[in-house]
């Protein structure tokens, strides 16, 4: 080593021949001074950024969570927190056969971690000239592990997401599906779409998963029983117009959507829009007893048939005598009925229905809402029609709603399956006097005590409503008086009613136990004494000491009933 | 031996006093990571640092002439080293860059880090400042650079590769070649980036493109990214307190005993305990600068300002790597990663930087 070429200098010897290059140098080291500074500066925002703007631990461990399950799609619960659908994170397969060295191989290997797929359509796959083959959807941690260790190149995973209904059929109607892009195609999943892809919060409903088994449970045990083709019920909180039960039977099973009929598909409680027949009587009554036309002391002759034009309407169970409103009511007289809307007068008439939102689609949270079917052109003779249930198809949640605001003193409101939370119940529009209210409260138990509907009664339950038998229109024009659709409106406690049942019956088939009738009376009245029965408890509505009506006009009734 | 105790005297001991405090970071935060135990890596750690501060020492003792004597040839035997690892390295973490010493994995790219300073810092000591300014010049020194770099990054280790590059363009600049000859070889080096791209292995695109979109897979290799943000966002001003970090103790964050040492110390400490470490590095650096300006020969000056390069090199990827700011490619925080080799590296860088300032007086002319 040449050590020579070292020299020891004094310190701060002053002129050195480098000296030039030494300023040179130190200007380099200054610029690269300042490259680091800046370097550091940009350094110490970042982590202010990300250490101050994004703060707090739980928000951390949230996201962190997320990171590894994050779902987009909120749940949708029922008003007590039941979860009614649910999104889970999967993993499918997939395959990029172009990076695929041994398409025999992996084949042989996959298969046994997916014995139902065959090596040799794995094989085909995985051998095709596409650069991207799904080779298997939604699989479960364990087979995304045992293929992690496989470690086949080109094969790979893909989160996705899937929509879990726990309780499969029951809500299928109310809660629609979603497509395989995690969009809602129908029901509750396609109307809030938006808000259950941006909110994290749950959707909670209105509906009660106790109540909706229950109704489901006993509108399947009649359609059993009598042979029917279908069904729908609905249980209604009548003071805020919250839907607690929504059932439209056949159904369909959500995570098989493709499996499904198209009836099944079909929710008749919205989308169905029918002819009610007798259960329009309570809104027909209902609009006599508030026009002022007619009062509960008026009498009409009863006597029929009543001719319009070349038809002839009758009553079922034909009595020649004048009879007061409340007899009218109970023996469901189409001729009474005809005789009162021809005192009310087309206008009235009209507007009333109109009222109660019974001439547009139902209001309500659901893509699939049917438009009422009004007559062409509503004359004299349509009116007719429709006091006693035909002319006018509405669909049945119309109809409850329209029969809710009759009970509860006169108050509609906007029916909703989306939970009301105590004081977001809405003021409502009041549509009949509370007088009115409460005498059809009195007609509707009486109905239930000595008129059609006895087979609702529950004991130690007051019990109100009304039965309709409507014919059903066949393909070729005019009624099949075979074919009926069987319903029954209930509301208890009459007292002061809180909920109401309505249950219909497509087609029953009279029987043994009917002694062959298929009506509402022997059909659709115990189903929905059955329902009452059952969820009376549920809704912690106590028995009481059944009273007789006590409206002032009580001992007419009384009166009317011993006429029968 | 009076002699050496009185040459030791001389050393900067506040800047001795700044790299034990960080390597003490390191053991605590290595503790921790070990979710309160010694086991199973501060306590191989604290042995590694005592050994390499004893190294340190030694090696600022040493006379600069020396190394510049020998500086050629640790370069030479530090590149066959690098052409041993392809053939017998280890295979680790799916990239070959070992050599197993039984006690210490060596790893042939961190020596040639030293190495590399030192044969450059040579020649251009040799070189007179009007030859710079000749294309045919820099041949030899170019050449020097990129035989180590592109073995690097066959082995893969593009972290290292990127290192060695940016320590060679940083001893270039300040050896005093002409600027534009900087801006001309940037201008190259962007045209160059498709064909890079082409020679990078599908791990390293994978890193690449999940950091310009890190929540694309935030399961896969994005996953490392995302996790070390949130914890870094839970630490927040003053931390979740020592042992206390939840997304390091439950093992959301990976490598946290490596790579990602910093993201947990932040997540533990604080924004106020990240911050701190950072002044730490920043003295260290501006010690080594001013070293690099205040000493008389151009070796010790392109010496001096390698290390501290090699320093800053580090220190800014690795933390510009777990805030997002950078690929994730794998760069050590200094003195605190769990690991011998950086910290021998770098430790030996520092015995350098002291015993240039040791030797700040020297005139050294060409050989």
């Amino acid at each position: 080593m040449d050590l020579k070429v070292f020299s020891r200098t004094q310190p701060h010897s002053s002129v050195s021949p480098m000296s030039g290059e030494l300023e040179r140098t130190k200007s380099r080291l200054i610029i690269l001074m300042i490259v680091f500074s800046l370097t550091f500066v940009v350094i110490g925002f970042r982590l202010g950024h990300l250490m101050i703007s994004v703060s707090g631990d739980e928000q951390g461990l949230e996201t962190a969570l997320e990171a590894q399950g994050a779902v987009t799609r909120a749940d949708i619960l029922d008003r007590n927190g039941v979860v009614l659908a649910t999104s889970l994170v999967t993993q499918s397969l997939y395959a990029n056969p172009k990076v695929i060295m041994n398409p025999e191989e992996a084949a042989r290997m996959l298969n046994k971690v997916f014995p139902d797929l065959s090596v040799q359509s794995l094989k085909a796959k995985l051998s095709s000239d596409r650069g991207f083959i799904w080779l298997k959807r939604n699989l479960t941690p364990a087979q995304q592990n045992q293929v992690y260790n496989l470690g086949i190149p080109g094969v790979w995973f893909q989160r996705e997401e899937k929509r879990v209904y726990p309780h499969g059929r029951l809500f299928s109607h109310v809660l629609g599906c979603t497509d395989v892009d995690n969009k809602g195609v129908s029901g509750i999943e396609k109307s809030f779409d938006e808000g259950l892809l941006h909110d994290k919060d749950p959707l909670q409903l209105s509906l009660d998963t106790r109540l909706q088994h229950v109704v489901k449970d006993e509108i399947l045990r009649k359609m059993e029983e009598f042979n029917a083709i279908g069904g729908m019920g609905i249980v209604m909180d009548v003071q805020t117009g919250e839907v607690l039960a929504m059932v439209s039977m056949p159904d369909y099973d959500p995570h098989h959507i493709g499996k499904a009929k198209k009836d099944d598909l079909f929710n008749n409680v919205t989308l169905g829009v029918f002819e009610l027949g007798s259960n329009m009587k309570i809104l027909t009554t209902a609009l006599a007893l508030e026009s002022g036309a007619v009062n509960i002391d008026s009498r009409y002759d009863i006597t029929g048939p009543y001719r319009i034009g070349r038809f002839k309407v009758k009553d079922y169970h034909p009595k020649n005598m004048v009879a007061n409103i409340p007899q009218i009511f109970l023996h469901s007289s189409n001729v009474g009925m005809i005789k009162m809307i021809n005192d009310v007068g087309v206008k009235t008439h009209q507007e009333f229905l109109r009222k109660f939102g019974l001439l547009s689609p139902a209001l309500i949270e659901l893509p699939e809402v049917a438009k009422p079917l009004l007559p062409k052109d509503w004359r004299e003779v349509s009116s007719m029609t429709i006091a006693y249930g035909y002319g006018l198809a509405i669909t049945p949640l119309q109809m409850a709603n329209a029969i809710a605001s009759v009970v509860n003193g006169g108050i509609l409101r906007r029916p909703t399956l989306i939970m009301r939370k105590a004081g977001e119940v809405p003021t409502g529009v009041r549509v009949i006097s509370e007088k009115t209210s409460y005498i059809m409260r009195d007609l509707l138990r009486l109905v239930v005590q000595h008129g059609t509907g006895r087979k609702a009664a529950v004991p130690g339950f007051d019990v109100g409503g009304k039965t309709g038998t409507a014919e059903k229109l066949s393909a070729t024009g005019g009624y099949r008086n075979k074919d009926n659709r069987v319903s029954f409106v209930s509301a208890f406690p009459m007292k002061d009613p809180k909920y109401l049942v309505m249950v219909t019956i497509d087609e029953p088939r009279g029987n043994k136990s009917s002694f062959g009738f298929a009506t509402a009376g022997w059909i659709a009245a115990p189903a929905a004494k059955n329902i009452v029965q059952r969820i009376a408890p549920l809704l912690r509505v106590c028995p009481v000491v059944v009273e007789e009506a006590t409206s002032p006009q009580y001992e007419i009734f009384k009166a009317s009933a011993q006429v029968e | 031996m009076n002699g050496f105790l009185n040459r030791l005297r001389l050393l900067p001991w506040p800047m001795i006093g700044i790299l034990c405090l960080i390597g003490v970071i390191g053991i605590l935060m290595l503790y921790s990571a070990g979710n309160g135990s010694f086991y199973p890596w501060a306590n191989k750690q604290s042995l590694r640092f005592g050994f390499a501060l004893i190294l340190m020492l030694i090696v600022a003792q040493s006379d600069i002439r020396r190394w510049l004597h020998y500086s050629y040839i640790i370069y030479i035997m530090a590149f066959l080293l690098l052409i041993i690892v392809e053939g017998i390295g280890l295979i680790g973490m799916g990239a070959q860059r070992w050599i197993d010493l039984y006690f210490f994995h060596l790893q042939p790219s961190e020596v040639m880090k030293v190495a590399l300073v030192l044969a450059l810092a040579r020649f251009f000591h040799q070189t007179q400042t009007e030859e710079l300014s000749r294309i045919r010049t820099l041949v030899i020194p170019l050449m020097m650079v990129i035989a180590p770099v592109a073995l690097v990054m066959k082995q893969p280790d593009l972290g290292t590769a990127i290192i060695l590059f940016s320590l060679g363009v940083a001893l270039f600049f300040i050896a005093g070649v002409s600027l534009y000859y900087f801006i001309g070889g940037g201008a190259l080096l962007i045209a160059f980036i498709p064909i890079m791209w082409h020679f990078l292995h599908q791990y390293q695109r994978d890193r690449v493109l999940n950091f310009l979109n890190p929540e694309h897979d935030p399961l896969n290799t994005g996953y490392q990214i995302l996790q070390s943000k949130i914890a870094l966002g839970a630490g927040g001003l003053f931390g979740k307190g020592y042992l206390k970090g939840s997304q390091s103790h439950l093992n959301f964050l990976p490598a946290k005993q490596t790579d990602f040492i910093f993201t947990m110390l932040c997540e533990e400490w604080g924004m106020l305990g990240g911050i701190f470490l950072i002044i730490c590095y920043i003295t260290l650096i501006i010690y080594g600068l001013r070293v690099a300006a205040f000493n008389r020969n151009r070796f010790g000056r392109l010496l001096a300002t390698g290390m501290v390069m090699t320093l800053f090199l580090y220190v800014f990827i690795n933390m510009a790597m777990v805030m997002g700011l950078v690929p994730v490619v794998g760069v050590p925080l200094p003195f605190i990663t769990y690991g011998g080799t950086s910290l021998l590296t770098l430790m030996i860088g520092f015995g350098l930087i002291f015993a240039v300032d040791q030797n700040r007086d020297r005139v050294v002319r060409g050989i």
